[in-house]
């Protein structure tokens, strides 16, 4: 899960000196490397969320069809209690809601780490040219 | 030399961000060396790495040869690496608690809200693995926390609510603190390895510098 900045050791003989805003650069890339790792892992987790989300209100939806009501339970803590249509309804109304929130703050921010880890690489990689590696190798961008 | 000065200096400013100011006492030595290449530590006592800004000064600086040097940066390299991992592996058990509690926190505010509709809750609850029992709960007053270490105890609903609600809060202010140390380790462990490769090749030149002279 960490992927590592390394400087390959110089195959050019031009030493290209590391200043100390270079490396702050190269931490920046490094911590924001990290923290992209996480929010996709994140996202990956709050999308099957909203899919159970949306299986669970189709669910109630077709209960409600059968006339079945009000036997949906919903479980709370370590167990379920019955709950009536309207309770069910606004319980995963809420849920979704939450969901979608938080899916778009990870993914507003993954765009936010994007950019800037695109500007981090541009300005390193024209500084060190191929004295830096900054690819990882699950990059599918 | 100018720049010998400035290497002594030249602490990591981003790492002074979670470093606590006053930490004048640390001498910044490499555990088992005798080179000054940490700097200050934040406040659960991390030490930064110095960002060497000119090898050759702060060889001559700190009186040792570029092999020890090597050694020094491997050896907090190691470090860093090591608390990156037990960080990561207590962040995650505390990431682990986290829905747990919340559960715990849903299951009190429904029975709140039970109590202030002074409805009965029809249950199905889990009694064994597999095997559930239907019940009816009244309107309670109380409910019972586990406690850990075999202790159960009976509180009334606000009090249960009250703390579940902030052991969830401590749960998260933790997790908030590995984050910033993990984030700190982690820029240490970078700027280690930068120093590595630049110490690296400073050796590589030096010897060929040897060899041709």
């Amino acid at each position: 899960m960490y992927n590592p900045v390394p400087l390959r050791p110089s195959e050019v003989e031009v030493d290209i000196p590391v200043r100390w805003e270079d490396q702050k650069q190269i931490n920046e890339f490094g911590g924001l490397n990290n923290r992209r790792v996480e929010l996709r892992a994140k996202v990956d987790s709050l999308k099957k969320q909203l899919t159970d989300l949306e299986d669970a209100e189709e669910a109630v939806l077709m209960a409600e069809d059968d006339g079945e009501n009000p036997a949906v339970m919903v479980a709370i803590g370590e167990s379920f209690v019955t709950e009536d249509d309207d309770a069910v309804t606004a319980f995963v109304e809420a849920e979704t809601e939450r969901v979608k929130t938080a899916l778009d703050d990870a993914d507003a921010e993954l765009t936010r780490i994007a950019d800037r880890m695109g500007e981090l690489k541009k300005a390193l990689y024209g500084r060190f040219g191929k004295a830096i590696h900054l690819e990882n190798d699950d990059d599918d961008e | 030399m100018a720049s010998a000065a400035s290497a002594s200096t030249a602490l990591s400013p981003a790492a002074g961000a979670g470093a606590a100011a006053s930490d004048e006492s640390f001498d910044g030595l490499v555990p088992g060396y005798s080179i000054r290449l940490l700097g200050p530590r934040n406040a659960r006592n991390i030490p930064t790495m110095k960002f060497i800004d000119d090898i050759v000064a702060f060889l001559k600086e700190e009186s040792c040869t570029t092999e020890t040097l090597l050694q020094a940066l491997t050896t907090m390299h190691g470090k860093y690496k090591m608390m990156e991992s037990a960080m990561l592996s207590n962040r995650q058990r505390m990431q682990a608690k986290q829905p747990e509690i919340e559960r715990s926190l849903a299951a009190v505010r429904r029975l709140q809200k039970a109590k202030a509709e002074d409805a009965t809750l029809d249950t199905t609850f889990n009694i064994s693995d597999n095997v559930f029992a239907r019940a009816d709960v009244p309107p309670t007053e109380t409910v019972c926390l586990w406690l850990g270490v075999n202790v159960l105890v009976e509180y009334p609903l606000d009090e249960a609510e009250a703390m579940l609600a902030e052991s969830l809060q401590q749960v998260k202010d933790k997790e908030a603190i590995y984050d910033e140390d993990l984030r700190l380790v982690r820029e240490q462990a970078i700027t280690t390895e930068v120093n590595l490769s630049r110490s690296f090749n400073h050796d590589v030149q030096e010897r060929r510098r040897a060899k041709s002279g």
